[in-house]
């Protein structure tokens, strides 16, 4: 499985969230600018490999199943996603 | 104002892979068959697997909260942050999204070409896309 987002695409988005923080009055950042979007494009892409960490074990998951589900299928799809919901959720958004 | 379907009106197979397309061609591979409907909405339904609703939310949860951990940047009001940076991610994403609509749309119109000059419809798909991309000034 291959990362969701292209290289190219996560500088793009690197670049406008970048854009953001240098418009934003109501954001202040005391580094150098060019660290700031090199750190983006790190946790962006760190985010994409663990997004796909979580549906290849999402998918061994469904084809571990008893029963045998055609992967492709709108049942192995259900399952699939219900299972990388599940773990992306348990990761859940605490602030450290 | 510009509109991308003017412009497309003069895409053809041949203007996309050449003048021969059913000819062997590295650049392409060729199928004996091409999508029925079903396998149509399944193609896109791949084409179109990005990020969904959970994963955009993460993301943006995830970037606030790493910048803010490693004080790279200072804000009173971190979740409003957060709900700007998914806007940023999830309008860009969409733009995409709607290129993805169009070329389908295109290529519906042109299923009976694609069918007869004998032409994987992904790469197809992909070839017709890097196109208005590069148009609609769309990083893919």
């Amino acid at each position: 499985m291959s990362l969701k987002l292209s290289r190219n695409k996560v500088n793009c988005l690197t670049r406008l969230i970048i854009d953001y923080i240098e418009i934003n009055e109501e954001l202040d950042y005391v580094e150098d600018i060019g660290n700031i979007r090199l750190k983006l494009f790190h946790i962006i892409m760190n985010e994409l490999r663990m997004y796909e960490d979580i549906e290849n074990n999402a998918k061994e998951r469904v084809n571990s199943q008893k029963k045998s589900i055609p992967e492709g299928s709108r049942e192995w799809e259900i399952l699939f996603r219900k299972y990388a919901n599940e773990e992306l959720n348990k990761l859940g958004k605490v602030w450290d | 104002m510009y509109n991308i379907f003017d412009d497309l009106s003069s895409i053809s197979i041949e203007g996309v892979f050449g003048t021969n397309p059913g000819a062997p061609s590295s650049r392409f591979k060729c199928v004996k068959y091409l999508p029925k409907v079903d396998l149509f909405d399944k193609i896109c339904y791949i084409i179109y697997m990005r990020l969904n609703k959970q994963q955009l939310e993460h993301m943006a949860f995830n970037i606030v909260n790493e910048l803010l951990k490693e004080s790279l940047i200072l804000t009173e009001d971190k979740e409003k942050m957060v709900t700007e940076v998914h806007e940023i991610i999830t309008k860009e994403l969409a733009r995409e999204d709607l290129l993805d609509d169009q070329v389908k749309e295109i290529l519906k119109e042109k299923l009976n070409e694609i069918r007869n000059a004998n032409i994987d419809y992904y790469e197809m798909f992909k070839m017709v896309k890097a196109k208005l991309a590069e148009k609609e000034n769309i990083i893919l």
